[in-house]
C-alpha cells in the first residue's frame, strides 16, 4: 500500500511540477509580449507627438499665408474690395473659374471681380515677423537648446 | 532500488549494525545528490533548450520590463490654443554622449561621427573624444535618423541620454502669453509660469483662447505699421466683449522662446499686461459714458471749443482745433481735449473716479499671466486731474485694463473679466454668474452709436470695412518726458469694434513712437497709424471667422446724424458769422 502511495504522490509531485514549470513559461511569455507591446505602443505615442507637432509647426499661418501667396493665385485678404450684397442679382458672374468653387474663399473672389481692377497681392514682411526661418522641423528641434551644447 | 533499501532500514532497525547505518546514510546522501542533478538537469534544459526556443530573438532583455506609466506622467502637458493648435508641447529627444576612457580608437571613431553630424568639424569630435574624463556631450538632441545610425555603428562608450524638451511649434507668435520655461522643464514666465504646477501634474492639455490665426493677423498687420511708420514698440489685443476671452494679445518686439536667454529686455517686456500708459483720447469713450449715465444728457448739448483751458499752469488745447460750438457728438468724433474736459467737469471729480474705479482702470487686473502692470494713477488727485483724465492724460493704464473697460461699456454695460485660459463650459459659466452692470443698456447703445460716428464721420474714417459697420476710438497721446509732454513723441492706437449693431470683437492697436511718413503726410496719429491698422485686421479677422459683410438698410447711427454738421454747414456758419 506504501508502495503505491509513495509512487503516486511522485507522479503527481511530477506532475504538478511540470504545470508550474508550463505556467511560468506562459507567464514569462506574456510578460515579455506585454513588455514589447507596450514599448511599442509608447514609441508609436512618442512619435505620434513629435508628428503632430510637426504638423501644426509645418501648418502656421505665416507658413501657409506664405505658400498661398507664392504657389495660389489667391490673395490673402479680398474682404477690402468686397462690397455688401444687396440682391442676389448683384452677385457677378464668375468670369474665370480659377478653381473649381468648393471652397468659400472662391465665392468672396467672385463677389470682388466687379470692383476689382488690378489684382492686388498684400506684400508679406516676413522678415519682420521671423527674425529667422527654419527651413525644417528637424532644424528646428536641433535648435531647441543649442546653448546647452557648449 | 532507493525505496527498497530504506525499507530494511526500517524493518530491520532491531539488529542493524554499523554497515548497515553507514550504507543508509550513503543512500540517503546518493538520493539527495541524484534529487539535486535532476534539478539542474531540468534547468539547463529549461535555459538551454526551452527558453532559446521561446525568445529567438536573442536580445536577454526577458526580465526587464520598463515601467511606462510612471515615464508618462513626467511629461509636462501640452499648451493648445482654442482650435487645439499647439502652442507648446514637450518632446523626448536623445544626446550623444561619449565614455573616453574605454574608447579604444578614438581617430577611426572620430572620422565615423563626422560622417552622421556633417555640423560638427572633425577636429572637435577627436578633441572630445580623447578627454581624460569619463564623461562627454558628443551632441545634444539628436535625430532619431542619426541615433539609428549611431547604434549601427556599435561602438563601444557612445551613450544615449533621453530628455524632455520644450517645443513652441508657433516660434515668437504667442511667446508673450504663452511664456517659456527653462531646461528643468519650469515655467518662466507667461502661462508657462502661473500655470506650472497644473502643466506639471495633469494629463488634459491646457486650452487658451487664443486663435493662431488671428494672433497672426494681429502681428503682421502691427508688424507692418510699425514698419512703415518707423516705430519703437507696439501692442495689440482682439478680445471677446461678451466673454472677455483675449482671441489674440501681441507685444512687439518679440522674442524666440526656444532662445529666450538670447532676448533683450524691451523683446520681453508684455506691454499688453505689463506695460501701463497714457493712452490719450480712448478715455474719452469712459468720460462720455460717465456723464451720458449721470445725466442723461441731451445730444444736442454744445461746448464751446474756442479757446484753451487754463487751470493754473497747465493748458488744455486740442490738437486739430475747430474753434466753433460743438456737440456732445461732435466733440466725441472730432476728438477734442477741452470738450472732453468739459464733460469730465460736468461729471465730477467724485463720480469720475467711482466711475473709473468701476470699469476696472484703477486696480490691477485680475489676469491669468503672472506679468500684470498696476496702473498709475495721480496721487494726490487735483481738480486738474480730472480734467486730463477725461481725455487719458495723467493717468496710465495697461492695453489690458483699456480694452476690458471698453468692452464692457460696449457689450450691454455688463463688466467683462478678461481672461486667456478657456472654459469648457464657458457659456454655461457666463449664463450662471453674477453680472455686474457698469453703464445701462442705453448708455450702452448711445456709446455704439456714438463710436460708429467716430468711423463714418470722424477721426477714425480709416478704419472703415464695408459691410462690417466698424465703431471705434482714436487715441493720439503725447509721451510724458522731461519738462512736460513731447509733442513728436506719440501713443498713437485705435480701439475698434465690429460689428458696431450687436458688437462681438474689439481690437486693440497702440502703436509707440510712430513717424509720419509719406502716405500719412508726416501725420502719425492715432487716425493716421492706428485706424488703417484695425481696419485691416477686421477685413482679414471676418474671412477667417466666417462673418459675411452685411448691407445696411438705415444707418445705425442715423439718429445721431443731425447733431453732426457737414462741412458745407461750417463754411456756410462761418461766413454768416464773417457777415
Amino acid at each position: 500500500m506504501f508502495r503505491l502511495s509513495g509512487l503516486l504522490a511522485i507522479i503527481i509531485a511530477a506532475f504538478l511540477g511540470a504545470l508550474l514549470f508550463q505556467t511560468s513559461q506562459s507567464v514569462q511569455k506574456a510578460e515579455k509580449r506585454l513588455s514589447e507591446i507596450s514599448r511599442n505602443t509608447s514609441n508609436e505615442q512618442e512619435s505620434l507627438r513629435v508628428l503632430t507637432a510637426e504638423w501644426d509647426y509645418l501648418n502656421r499661418p505665416e507658413r501657409l499665408e506664405r505658400l498661398a501667396v507664392d504657389n495660389l493665385d489667391l490673395d490673402a485678404d479680398i474682404t477690402h474690395e468686397t462690397k455688401a450684397v444687396e440682391k442676389a442679382g448683384d452677385i457677378p458672374e464668375p468670369m474665370v473659374p480659377v478653381l473649381p468653387p468648393s471652397k468659400p474663399s472662391n465665392f468672396m473672389q467672385y463677389v470682388a471681380t466687379k470692383q476689382r481692377t488690378t489684382p492686388k497681392v498684400i506684400p508679406l514682411k516676413s522678415s519682420v515677423i521671423q527674425n529667422r526661418e527654419r527651413e525644417n522641423f528637424e532644424a528646428l528641434l536641433s535648435d531647441v537648446t543649442k546653448e546647452d551644447a557648449q | 532500488m532507493i525505496l527498497h533499501g530504506r525499507r530494511k532500514i526500517n524493518l530491520t532497525g532491531s539488529r542493524r549494525t554499523s554497515l548497515e547505518l553507514a550504507r543508509g546514510r550513503l543512500l540517503l546522501l546518493s538520493a539527495f545528490f541524484l534529487f539535486a542533478y535532476v534539478i539542474v538537469a531540468a534547468r539547463a534544459t529549461d535555459l538551454a533548450l526551452i527558453q532559446g526556443y521561446l525568445q529567438n530573438t536573442g536580445e536577454d532583455d526577458l526580465y526587464e520590463i520598463v515601467d511606462h506609466s510612471k515615464e508618462e506622467a513626467s511629461i509636462r502637458s501640452d499648451i493648445v490654443d482654442r482650435n487645439g493648435v499647439l502652442l507648446a508641447r514637450s518632446l523626448k529627444t536623445s544626446s550623444l554622449y561619449a565614455d573616453p576612457k574605454i574608447i579604444q580608437d578614438p581617430a577611426k571613431m572620430a572620422k565615423d561621427l563626422q560622417k552622421i553630424f556633417p555640423d560638427v568639424s572633425y577636429g572637435s569630435l577627436l578633441q572630445k573624444l580623447q578627454q581624460k574624463n569619463r564623461f562627454v556631450w558628443i551632441k545634444r538632441n539628436i535625430s532619431p535618423k542619426q541615433q539609428a545610425a549611431i547604434l549601427y555603428l556599435g561602438y563601444p562608450g557612445l551613450n544615449f541620454k533621453e530628455e524632455m524638451r520644450r517645443l513652441y511649434p508657433q516660434g515668437a507668435l504667442a511667446a508673450h502669453m504663452v511664456g517659456t520655461s527653462g531646461v528643468d522643464s519650469q515655467g518662466l514666465s507667461g502661462i508657462e509660469a502661473s500655470f506650472n504646477e497644473y502643466l506639471k501634474n495633469q494629463d488634459e492639455p491646457l486650452r487658451l483662447t487664443l486663435d493662431v490665426r488671428l494672433q497672426h493677423i494681429l502681428k503682421r498687420e502691427m508688424a507692418s505699421t510699425i514698419d512703415s511708420f518707423n516705430a519703437k514698440a507696439g501692442a495689440g489685443i482682439v478680445m471677446d466683449v461678451e466673454s472677455g476671452e483675449i482671441l489674440a494679445a501681441v507685444s512687439l518686439p518679440d522674442f524666440d522662446p526656444h532662445n529666450y536667454q538670447n532676448a533683450n529686455n524691451n523683446e520681453i517686456f508684455n506691454r499688453v499686461t505689463l506695460g501701463v500708459y497714457e493712452l490719450g483720447s480712448s478715455f474719452k469713450i469712459f468720460s462720455t459714458a460717465a456723464l451720458i449715465e449721470k445725466s442723461n444728457v441731451s445730444m444736442s448739448k454744445t461746448f464751446d471749443v474756442r479757446e484753451p483751458i487754463k487751470v493754473g499752469r497747465f493748458q488744455i488745447r486740442d490738437y486739430h482745433p475747430e474753434k466753433r460750438l460743438m456737440s456732445l457728438p461732435e466733440v466725441f468724433i472730432h476728438s477734442s481735449n477741452i470738450g472732453s474736459a468739459m464733460m469730465g467737469k460736468e461729471v465730477g471729480t467724485e463720480e469720475l473716479q467711482n466711475f473709473y474705479k468701476d470699469i476696472g482702470l484703477f486696480d490691477k487686473p485680475d489676469f491669468e499671466v503672472p506679468e500684470i502692470g498696476s496702473p498709475i494713477i495721480p496721487k494726490p488727485w487735483r481738480e486738474v486731474n480730472t480734467l486730463t483724465a477725461s481725455y487719458g492724460h495723467g493717468i496710465a493704464v495697461s492695453p489690458l485694463q483699456l480694452t476690458r473697460a471698453a468692452a464692457s461699456i460696449i457689450n450691454g454695460g455688463v463688466l467683462v473679466t478678461p481672461t486667456i485660459v478657456l472654459h469648457k463650459d464657458s457659456s454655461k459659466k457666463s449664463a450662471s454668474s453674477p453680472k455686474l452692470r457698469v453703464v445701462s443698456p442705453q448708455t450702452s447703445h448711445r456709446m455704439r452709436q456714438l463710436m460708429r460716428l467716430v468711423v463714418t464721420e470722424g477721426t477714425g474714417s480709416k478704419a472703415e470695412v464695408a459691410g462690417y459697420t466698424v465703431g471705434g476710438k482714436t487715441g493720439t497721446a503725447e509721451k510724458p518726458g522731461r519738462g512736460g509732454y513731447s509733442r513728436k513723441k506719440l501713443i498713437s492706437s485705435f480701439l475698434g469694434v465690429f460689428p458696431m449693431e450687436a458688437p462681438r470683437y474689439l481690437v486693440f492697436v497702440m502703436v509707440d513712437e510712430p513717424q509720419g511718413n509719406k502716405e500719412s503726410f508726416g501725420y502719425a496719429t492715432g487716425g493716421w497709424v492706428g485706424a488703417p491698422t484695425v481696419g485691416r485686421i477686421i477685413s482679414a479677422m471676418s474671412s477667417v471667422l466666417g462673418m459675411p459683410p452685411k448691407s445696411q438698410e438705415a444707418p445705425f447711427e442715423k439718429s445721431l446724424m443731425r447733431y453732426v454738421k457737414t462741412k458745407e454747414q461750417i463754411k456756410e456758419e462761418q461766413k454768416i458769422a464773417a457777415h
